[in-house]
């Protein structure tokens, strides 16, 4: 009997983890529905061209970016702040590692390692300095990213002289169209990264922190928790996320530059979001990220496979940001009205 | 350094009033370029400066505006652009001055609009003005873009042409040349004027303060906080159609990309110049200070020998310094009991 009820009550606890692990509000259903609205509508607009191996491949290969880029703006959101030098820190990263690659060192395999493993550390830096700001300084978040992102495409714009940082080695050029099984090995390294931020948010006592951080400054620095400590270590983990973002940009491009990605700002806002992540801070949901990121790329080649210019692509992803809110805002009010009439012969007087 | 500062409110007030820092630095640098090279300083740098301060002084007005009330806008440069291009689309034949007030009026008028969508966006979806500002400006661009037209116009109506080749001052050079500063300059000053006496003498100009400063105490003592901010919105995005059409003018072309990317530094320089990102403190004499002081830099570069790559992060470095010290000022101030007599040094009624 006692071992029973316990078994039940563990099942509904591990139900109510798995729910809240897949976003309250309902977002993650609202996302699906988005998202198999989008594949749908563009799958009957554009058969021939939209459901194809190579547009799927392609989906595959033009999202980790995206989603890595998304991860980092939703990390920083859920500590309760913004990261606008995400695209900065890319870029950055990606020209460092090209420089220290273009050398006779970077030719070899051991140098081709050292130079991706200097670009996440750059990027890991850009986020230390960026956490530092913000709860060192108290800068508000959103100025401190202004500030250095213009700095860090500065720096880029010096390293790389103002030009691409191009005739990167053959083997990291490579790396960005090796696939297994058709799925492209970007793709699965974004999940695995996907992954790993999803353990660290929910199952490590910084996760722990983070979240408690965004979702109640006063109550976390009165439970003794260092927002100092937990707000860098949070910019850092962005960082590096963009700074793994930006090797991939660089892989799949051939080059770094610093006018990469300008437009994945706005699109990584939209995507965190679209996933249902608070831009007020303490809810985050790492499955929502991901599949939005996939979502609103498919929405932008399902645009382009219909035919539609980059220009309407970008309105798409405006308005698309804009009606998400709206849903998210006064959605509670419409959808009750929808529900099935009850209890009301009670309480309405009975017709003469 | 933190005792000197609680200690001595006269210094404190010196760092923590941007203004005063703005002038010791473009001191500091016109000295320093006038040691390398004697003929920076005269007449023809100071036009220089003042006609390529003109147009982000305009759009630095609206920005302090939004910021004063407590928002962040980043869509001001596409809406400029936007209102200019679409005012020399309808009117290309507009000539004389009447062709030329024919096209500010349309520029303004579709600014007015423009800041009017902001408005009922921001408002509409209750989101933060950064990430509504974002969504709008991707979508205005692609308009712009996707309906309007995205070649350069490069016979521009003949009013505007006009307009920018009537001179307010023509002065000789030594070496022959005369050099001369456009009439254009005079909507800047006059607009300039209009804005600090509808911020400092009317009731909704004070109204923007205390909906910036204190949101819920302006609501508390009756401010019709929605109002003020359509308000608000709406002359920012005229005043961001204006500096558009007067970009148009000056450069005798409409280019739709002309503005891309260049948010950060009209932002930045607004923030130098004093204006609280987070609502409630801003003038329009800082605005001019942050804009000048940013000319400044960008002229100064080669004349001391700075290749002008580094310029974009000079200016970031410039704007996180600018944002620490601004924070640092205000966290130092020290906590007076509300019972004791205020310190004879700093004057009732001033705040720091």
């Amino acid at each position: 009997m006692n071992d029973q009820n316990q078994g039940a009550r563990m099942g509904r606890h591990i139900t109510a983890r798995i729910l809240s692990a897949m976003g309250s509000r309902g977002s993650l259903v609202r996302l699906l529905v988005v998202s198999i609205a989008i594949v749908i509508t563009f799958s009957a607009l554009a058969p021939t061209s939209f459901l194809t191996v190579g547009n799927f491949e392609f989906l595959a290969q033009a999202t980790p970016e995206v989603a890595l880029l998304s991860l980092g703006i939703s990390l920083a959101m859920l500590a309760g702040g913004i990261d606008l030098s995400v695209v900065a820190i890319a870029n950055l990263a990606g020209i460092a590692s090209g420089l220290v690659m273009v050398t006779p060192i970077g030719a070899t395999g051991g140098g081709l390692a050292l130079a991706i493993l200097l670009g996440v550390a750059v990027a890991v830096v850009c986020g230390v300095i960026n956490g530092t700001l913000i709860a060192g300084l108290r800068v508000p978040p959103i100025l401190a990213t202004l500030g250095t992102s213009q700095l860090y495409g500065g720096i880029g714009l010096v390293l790389s002289g103002g030009t691409a940082v191009s005739a990167l080695p053959t083997a990291f050029t490579d790396f960005a169209n090796i696939t297994f099984a058709g799925v492209p090995l970007i793709f699965l390294l974004t999940l695995l990264l996907a992954g790993l931020v999803a353990f660290v948010v929910t199952a490590t006592p910084v996760g722990v922190r983070i979240r408690l951080l965004g979702a109640n400054a006063v109550a976390a620095e009165y439970s003794g928790i260092s927002a100092r400590r937990v707000t860098i270590s949070t910019y850092a983990l962005t960082g590096g996320l963009a700074g793994v973002a930006g090797l991939i940009i660089s892989s799949r491009a051939s080059s770094a530059d610093t006018n990469y990605g300008s437009s994945y700002i706005l699109l990584g806002i939209v995507v965190a979001v679209l996933a249902g992540v608070n831009p007020d801070g303490g809810h985050i949901t790492i499955t929502g990220v991901i599949v939005a990121a996939i979502a609103l790329q498919t929405l932008s080649t399902g645009l382009t496979a219909v035919g539609v210019s980059s220009d309407v692509v970008s309105i798409a992803q405006g308005a698309f940001l804009i009606a998400m809110l709206a849903v998210n805002v006064y959605g509670g009010q419409v959808v009750p009205l929808f529900r099935r009439r009850r209890f009301r012969r009670a309480v309405e007087p009975a017709p003469a | 350094m933190k005792s000197l500062l609680s200690t001595h409110p006269r210094i404190r007030r010196a760092i923590g009033n941007q203004e005063v820092l703005l002038l010791v630095i473009a001191l500091v640098i016109v000295g320093a370029v006038s040691v390398r090279n004697p003929g920076f300083l005269g007449v023809d740098t100071l036009f220089n400066i003042l006609t390529s301060a003109l147009v982000p002084f305009i759009f630095g007005i609206g920005v302090t505006l939004v910021l004063i009330a407590g928002g962040i806008d980043v869509s001001f440069l596409t809406v400029g652009i936007f209102a200019a291009y679409l005012s020399c689309r309808l009117f290309p034949q507009a000539d004389g001055a009447p062709g030329a007030l024919l096209s500010i009026a349309v520029a303004v008028g579709v600014g007015v609009l423009l800041g009017l969508v902001n408005a009922v966006v921001v408002l509409g979806a209750r989101l933060s003005t950064l990430i509504a500002t974002l969504a709008t400006s991707a979508i205005f661009l692609g308009a712009l873009f996707a309906f309007i037209g995205g070649t350069v116009i490069s016979d521009i109506p003949h009013g505007l042409v006009g307009m920018n080749s009537v001179s307010l001052v023509r002065i000789p050079l030594a070496n022959g040349g005369t050099t001369r500063l456009s009439a254009l300059v005079i909507i800047g000053v006059v607009l300039a004027v209009l804005v600090a006496l509808f911020l400092r003498r009317t009731i909704a100009g004070r109204w923007v303060f205390a909906v910036g400063g204190d949101e819920e105490a302006a609501r508390r003592v009756g401010i019709p906080i929605r109002a003020t901010r359509v308000l608000v919105f709406a002359i920012a995005g005229g005043i961001a159609g204006l500096a558009g059409i007067v970009q148009v003018a000056q450069s005798g072309r409409a280019d739709p990309t002309t503005f891309i990317g260049g948010e950060l530094n009209v932002i930045a320089a607004v923030v130098l110049g004093g204006a609280l990102i987070t609502g409630g403190r801003g003038r329009v004499r800082g605005t001019l200070l942050g804009v000048i002081v940013i000319q400044i830099i960008n002229s100064a570069l080669i004349p001391l020998g700075i290749p002008a790559i580094w310029q974009q992060a000079v200016i970031g470095l410039l704007l996180i310094l600018g944002v620490s010290l601004q924070t640092i000022a205000n966290r130092v101030r020290p906590i007076r009991a509300i019972l004791a007599p205020p310190a004879s040094s700093v004057p009732i009624g001033e705040t720091v």
